[in-house]
C-alpha cells in the first residue's frame, strides 16, 4: 500500500515531464522491440518479458542493468515493457488476473509492482513463491523488507522520506521528530509539507508525527480501533499548523514543497531521498539543499519484483536468474547511483565509499503497513488540519 | 413509403453520434447515479448523499464550488464583455494588437500555464520580486489564485463568443440609434446588450460548466481547504477509494450544469415564441 | 426661399487620400437633392458629415440658423435612412417607431398618435406588432422611413435607401417618396449612384467625381447640358467621338466648328442617341447601319461612321426602312465638345459645300 502511495507521489512529480515525454518514450519502446525480434531467430534463447511503470528515472535504470545482464546471460533475452506514469499502470495486474482465469500464457515474466500489487497477487495466485534455493541472493535482503511480501516478491530496492534542509540557513539541523517541532515552532512560516492526500513525502511527515506518539509496533496494526489513538498526533499537527508556511498552507504534491525549497521559501520540508537527490544531481534544485533522516525516521518503503506464474519453466528459470542478478552488489549499486534509492540489500554488501556517501539518508526509515488506515488519516487530516 | 424510407435514413444518420453520446455520455452517467446511491455493501443507500449533504467539510466545499464559480463567472464576463465591446468600437493600433493577441492563452498547455503563474504570483515569484512581496496579495494557494487561473483559461473564449456577437450587430443599427437621439448609455443598454444577450447567456452556460467541473487549476493553485468540488471529487476517489461518495460528488456537480443547461434551453425557449 | 442646410468648405480625408474637399451646396426648404456619382466618390462621406457620422476636419454644416458642425448625431436635427439593417431586429415595429420619443419622455397617448400618423403615411397600418424579420424589404425601408420622419427632421439623410431593392419596387418606393417629400414638405439630401434614380427623383443634383463636385444643376440640365466629359459620360447613354482639331477647327462630317481657342490637337464630341436622326436624301454624315437592336416600342441602331461608332434610337415604325448594311445619312441636333475634362463651347457652325446623298 504504502508504495503505491509513494509511486504515485512520484508519478505526480514529473507529470508535466513525463507528459511531454511520453511520445519519445513510445518510439524508444518500438525500436526496441525491433530489436530484440532479430534476435529472437537465434533459437537457443530464452526470451522473458519485465513489466514496470513510473517514472523516467525507472526506466533509466533497467536500460542500465538488462543489457549487462543480456551481456552475462548469453542465453537470456530480456524484454523491457515500460508503462509510463498515467499510461495504465494497473493493466498489467489486469493482465495477469485475466490470464489467470482464462488460464492462458499473460506473456509477463517479471512485474515490478508495490505491496498492494503483492496482496492482490496472492489473493488471486499469481505469483511463483520465491526463497533462497531458487534466488540464494535472497539471503542479502533486508529482513525487514521481506515483510509483507508473503516470500512472493523481492525487494530490491527502497526509498524513504528524509529532511531536506537549505544548509545556507539551517546551521542546527534537528535530528529527532521533537527537535523538529521546535524548530518549526521557533521558526514560524518556514517549514511545508505537502498535503498528504497528494503526496507521500506530506503523509509520510502526517503519519510519523502521528505514529510516533504510539509503540513502534503501532505501524504494523491494521485494526481501525487504533484510530482513536490519533488524537495526540493530530493535536500536534493541529498546534503546527499555524506555525507552517504562510500560516498553514499545504502545497499539492512532492514537486510543490521542493520548489517552496528550491525558491527560498521555505527552509526545511519532508522529501523522498530519491527525488531530491536525483533533482540535486541534475541540479533542478541548488545544491545549497541537504538531506537528513530523522531518529527514528520517517516512513518509506521498497519496491518489489514478482515472478509471474506462467507454468513455463524454462522461462521461470531465467527470470529467477535475473532476479537474483538484480540483488547482486554490482546492481544494487546502480539503484543507488541511478536511481539515488535505498539498495534492497544490506549496506554491508555495497562499496564503503557508496555507504559513507549515503550516510545522511541511510538512517532507517520505517515501514507503515496500516493498510487501509493511512486513507482513514488523510480523511482527518483533510477534515481537521487543512479545513483549520 | 419514400416518406418512410427517408425517415429511415434520418434515423439511421443521427444513429453513429447518438450511440457514441450512449456510450460515452449516458451509460457513464448512469453507472455514476447507480454508484452514488450505494453503500460499501452494495446495497442500495442514500448514505453518500447523507454525508455529502451532512459532512461540514463537504458543506463547504460546495459552497466554496459555487462561490468560485459565481466570481469567476462575473468577472470573467464583464472583462470578456468590456474587451469584446472595446474590440467592436475601436480601431486603434492597442486594439489591433488586442485582437489578434487576446485568444493566444487558448495555446497554451493548462499545466504550463498553471506552472507558469504559479512561478509568476508565489510569494517570492518575479513579480513578487519586482513589486516588492508585501504588496502582492497572497494569491497562490488562495481563492484568489483560482479565480485568477480561470480568467486566465476562460477570458480568451468567452471574448472570442462575445465579439462575434457583437460583430454581427451592424454599424447601421448603432448609428441610427445615435441618429434618433440615444446616449452611448441608452444604446448601450436598448441595443447592444438586448442584442448581444444570447451569446452572454451560452458563454455563461460554457463558463459555469468548465468551472464548476476544473480540477487542475483548483488542485494546484487552491487552498487546502475549502476545496472545489472536482478536486474532492478526485481525493474521494483516488485516495480514500470512496467510489460511492465520489460519484454522489459526481453527480452533484453533473445536477448543478443541469440546472444552468436548463436555465439556458428554458431561455432560449421563450425567446423563440 | 429659406435655406435649410448650408454646407460650406467641407473637407474631410481619409487616410487612404480618399475624402472630400471643399465642397460648398445649399439645400433650401423642401428641396430634395440628389448627391450621385460612383462608389468611393465622396458622396457618402458629404451626408454622414452631415448627419454627424463623420466629424470633417474643415468646413461648416448650417441646418436652418444654426451651426451644428461640432454636434453630435444625436443632436443634430437631421435624421438618416440607411442602405440597410436599418431597423432594430429586437423591437417591433411600434418600439421602433416610438423609440425616439420615448427618448423625449413624450406622453404615451401622443406617441400611439404619432406612431399611427407613421403608419398611415407610409400604409402599413397593420404591421405595429411584428417584428422586422417578418416584413419584406421594401416593408421594413418604408419603416426605416416612417421612423426618420416621426424625428421631424429639419434635414432627411438617405444613403441609398433602395438598393438593395429590386427593381421594381425601387421603383414603387421611389415615387412614394416623392410623394411623402412634397405632402410634408420636407427638405432632403439623397445619396445613390443610380443616374435613372437620381434624374427621376431630385430637384437637383450635384454629381461627384473623386471628392470634387463635377455638377451641380437640375436634372434636366444635367442631362442636356453635361458640363464635363465625366458627367456626360455618367449621366444617360451617349455617343463619344474624338475628332482632330486644327486651327481651331473641327470638322465632323460635313460641318465645321469653330472655336475661340483651343489648347489640344483633339477634342471629344458628345452626342445623345436622340440626337442623331437618320434619314434619306441630304444629311450631315454618311454611315452604314452595322446592327439593330429591338428594345420593345423603339430599336437601338448601330451606325459605322468614318470617324468612328454612334447608336441611336429610332421608332418602331421607321424601321422598316432600314436594313443593316444600309449606306445612309444621318443628321446631328446638338453636339457638345470637350476638351480633356471640358466642356468647351463652339463659336461657330459652318456647313461645308460638299453635299452627302446617298
Amino acid at each position: 500500500m504504502y508504495n503505491r502511495v509513494k509511486k504515485l507521489a512520484k508519478k505526480s512529480a514529473v507529470l508535466g515531464m513525463t507528459g511531454l515525454f511520453a511520445l519519445s518514450l513510445t518510439a524508444c519502446g518500438s525500436s526496441e522491440d525491433a530489436a530484440t525480434t532479430s534476435k529472437e531467430s537465434e533459437q537457443e534463447k530464452t526470451e522473458i518479458s519485465l513489466y514496470t511503470g513510473g517514472s523516467l528515472n525507472v526506466k533509466e535504470f533497467w536500460q542500465e542493468v538488462i543489457p549487462a545482464f543480456e551481456e552475462e546471460h548469453q542465453n537470456i533475452d530480456v524484454e523491457l515493457v515500460f508503462l509510463p506514469a498515467g499510461q495504465g499502470g494497473q493493466s498489467t495486474m489486469d493482465r495477469l488476473i485475466a490470464a489467470k482465469k482464462a488460464n492462458k500464457d499473460s506473456e509477463v515474466d517479471i512485474y515490478e509492482g508495490g505491496l498492494a500489487d503483492i496482496v492482490v497477487g496472492e489473493e488471486e495466485g499469481l505469483f511463483t513463491e520465491l526463497n533462497e534455493s531458487n534466488i540464494p541472493n535472497l539471503a542479502n535482503v533486508k529482513a525487514e523488507n521481506l515483510e509483507g511480501t508473503n516470500g512472493l516478491a523481492v525487494p530490491h530496492r527502497a526509498s524513504s522520506v528524509v529532511l531536506a534542509y537549505n544548509s545556507d540557513v539551517v546551521k542546527e539541523v534537528p535530528e529527532t521528530p521533537e527537535e523538529m517541532y521546535q524548530w518549526i515552532k521557533d521558526n514560524p512560516g518556514r517549514f511545508a509539507y505537502n498535503d498528504p492526500t497528494t503526496g507521500g513525502s506530506g503523509s509520510s511527515f502526517v503519519l510519523t508525527t502521528i505514529y510516533n506518539q504510539l509503540p513502534p509496533e503501532a505501524m504494523n496494526v491494521q485494526d481501525e480501533s487504533i484510530m482513536e489513538d490519533w488524537d495526540k498526533g493530530f493535536d500536534i499537527l493541529s498546534e503546527l499548523d499555524s506555525y507552517m508556511y504562510r500560516e498553514g498552507v499545504y502545497p499539492k504534491k512532492n514537486q510543490g514543497t521542493l520548489d517552496l525549497l528550491a525558491n527560498g521559501e521555505v527552509d526545511i520540508i519532508p522529501a523522498w531521498s530519491d527525488m531530491a537527490l536525483e533533482q540535486l544531481d541534475k541540479e533542478l534544485i541548488p545544491e545549497n539543499i541537504k538531506l537528513k533522516q530523522l531518529t527514528p525516521g520517517f516512513t518509506g518503503g521498497p519496491a518489489y519484483m514478482m515472478l509471474a506464474d506462467n507454468g513455463e519453466e524454462e522461462r521461470t528459470e531465467a527470470a529467477e536468474t535475473f532476479l537474483n542478478y538484480v540483488l547482486t552488489p554490482e546492481v544494487q549499486e546502480t539503484v543507488v547511483n541511478k536511481m539515488y534509492g535505498y539498495p534492497g540489500i544490506e549496506w554491508e554488501f555495497l562499496d564503503e565509499e557508496m555507504q559513507k556517501n549515503f550516510e545522511s539518508v541511510s538512517g532507517d526509515y520505517r515501514i507503515f503497513n496500516g493498510g487501509k488506515l493511512g486513507e482513514e488519516v488523510n480523511k482527518r487530516w483533510q477534515k481537521e488540519i487543512a479545513s483549520q | 413509403m419514400s416518406k418512410r424510407k427517408e425517415n429511415l435514413l434520418g434515423i439511421a444518420m443521427v444513429m453513429p453520434s447518438f450511440i457514441s453520446l450512449l456510450i460515452l455520455v449516458i451509460w457513464p452517467v448512469m453507472i455514476s447515479i447507480k454508484e452514488s446511491f450505494m453503500n460499501g455493501e452494495g446495497q442500495f443507500s442514500f448514505e453518500n448523499y447523507i454525508y455529502v449533504f451532512t459532512e461540514p467539510m463537504m458543506l463547504n466545499n460546495i459552497k466554496h464550488t459555487v462561490v468560485v464559480t459565481l466570481i469567476s463567472c462575473i468577472i470573467v464576463l464583464f472583462i470578456s464583455y468590456f474587451i469584446a465591446i472595446y474590440l467592436r468600437f475601436t480601431s486603434s493600433k492597442i486594439a489591433n494588437f488586442i485582437r489578434k493577441t487576446y485568444f493566444i492563452p487558448m495555446f497554451v498547455p493548462g499545466i504550463i500555464a498553471i506552472y507558469g503563474f504559479i512561478n509568476t504570483y508565489r510569494d517570492n515569484g518575479w513579480i513578487a520580486r519586482l513589486i516588492g512581496q508585501e504588496n502582492l496579495p497572497v494569491l497562490m494557494y488562495d481563492i484568489k489564485g483560482v479565480v485568477m487561473m480561470n480568467m486566465w483559461f476562460n477570458i480568451p473564449f468567452t471574448t472570442m463568443l462575445l465579439v462575434s456577437a457583437l460583430s454581427a450587430i451592424p454599424d447601421s443599427v448603432i448609428e441610427s440609434a445615435k441618429d434618433v437621439g440615444a446616449t452611448k448609455l441608452k444604446i448601450f443598454w436598448k441595443f447592444i446588450f438586448p442584442l448581444s444577450y444570447k451569446t452572454m447567456l451560452v458563454a455563461t452556460t460554457f463558463l459555469f460548466m468548465g468551472i464548476v467541473g476544473s480540477f487542475t487549476a483548483p488542485f494546484l493553485v487552491d487552498s487546502n481547504a475549502p476545496q472545489m468540488l472536482g478536486v474532492s471529487m478526485q481525493q474521494h476517489f483516488s485516495v480514500y477509494h470512496e467510489f460511492g461518495q465520489a460519484s454522489s460528488i459526481a453527480v452533484i456537480m453533473f445536477i448543478m450544469s443541469a440546472g444552468i443547461g436548463y436555465l439556458y434551453i428554458h431561455s432560449m425557449m421563450k425567446e423563440e415564441k | 426661399m429659406d435655406i435649410q442646410l448650408d454646407v460650406k468648405n467641407l473637407t474631410h480625408v481619409f487616410k487612404t487620400g480618399e475624402g472630400i474637399r471643399d465642397i460648398n451646396f445649399q439645400i433650401k426648404q423642401g428641396e430634395l437633392l440628389t448627391l450621385l456619382g460612383p462608389s468611393g466618390c465622396g458622396k457618402t462621406t458629404i451626408l454622414r458629415s452631415v448627419g454627424g457620422f463623420i466629424q470633417n476636419q474643415q468646413g461648416k454644416i448650417i441646418v436652418g440658423q444654426e451651426d451644428i458642425t461640432s454636434l453630435s448625431p444625436e443632436k443634430r436635427p437631421t435624421a438618416m435612412v440607411f442602405q440597410s439593417y436599418n431597423l432594430w431586429p429586437h423591437m417591433t415595429v411600434f418600439d421602433n417607431l416610438a423609440f425616439s420619443m420615448k427618448l423625449k419622455k413624450m406622453s404615451k397617448d401622443h406617441i400611439n398618435e404619432r406612431v399611427q400618423w407613421a403608419l398611415r403615411l407610409i400604409r402599413l397600418e397593420n404591421t405595429a406588432k411584428k417584428y422586422p424579420s417578418e416584413l419584406s424589404g421594401g416593408q421594413q425601408q418604408r419603416i426605416a422611413l416612417a421612423r426618420a420622419l416621426l424625428l421631424n427632421p429639419k434635414v432627411l439623410l438617405l444613403d441609398e435607401p433602395f438598393s438593395a431593392l429590386d427593381a421594381k419596387l425601387r421603383y414603387e418606393l421611389r415615387e412614394e417618396l416623392r410623394e411623402i417629400q412634397s405632402k410634408e414638405n420636407l427638405t432632403m439630401l439623397f445619396v445613390t449612384h443610380d443616374q435613372e434614380e437620381a434624374l427621376s427623383i431630385s430637384d437637383r443634383i450635384i454629381v461627384m467625381n473623386k471628392g470634387d463636385i463635377e455638377q451641380m444643376d437640375s436634372p434636366r440640365s444635367i442631362y442636356n447640358e453635361p458640363n464635363t466629359l465625366f458627367v456626360a459620360k455618367f449621366i444617360g447613354k451617349m455617343n463619344f467621338i474624338e475628332i482632330p482639331i486644327a486651327d481651331h477647327k473641327a470638322s465632323i462630317g460635313n460641318n465645321m466648328y469653330h472655336f475661340s481657342h483651343t489648347n489640344s490637337s483633339k477634342l471629344t464630341a458628345a452626342i445623345r442617341p436622340e440626337d442623331i436622326t437618320i434619314q434619306e436624301g441630304k444629311g450631315d454624315w454618311l454611315a452604314s447601319i452595322k446592327k439593330i437592336m429591338i428594345l420593345g416600342h423603339y430599336a437601338e441602331v448601330t451606325l459605322e461612321t468614318e470617324d468612328g461608332i454612334l447608336k441611336t434610337f429610332v421608332e418602331k415604325r421607321k424601321l422598316e426602312s432600314l436594313h443593316v448594311h444600309d449606306q445612309v445619312s444621318i443628321l446631328l441636333q446638338d453636339v457638345r465638345f470637350f476638351e480633356g475634362n471640358d466642356w468647351i463651347k463652339y463659336i461657330k457652325k459652318e456647313e461645308l459645300p460638299t453635299c452627302i446623298t446617298v
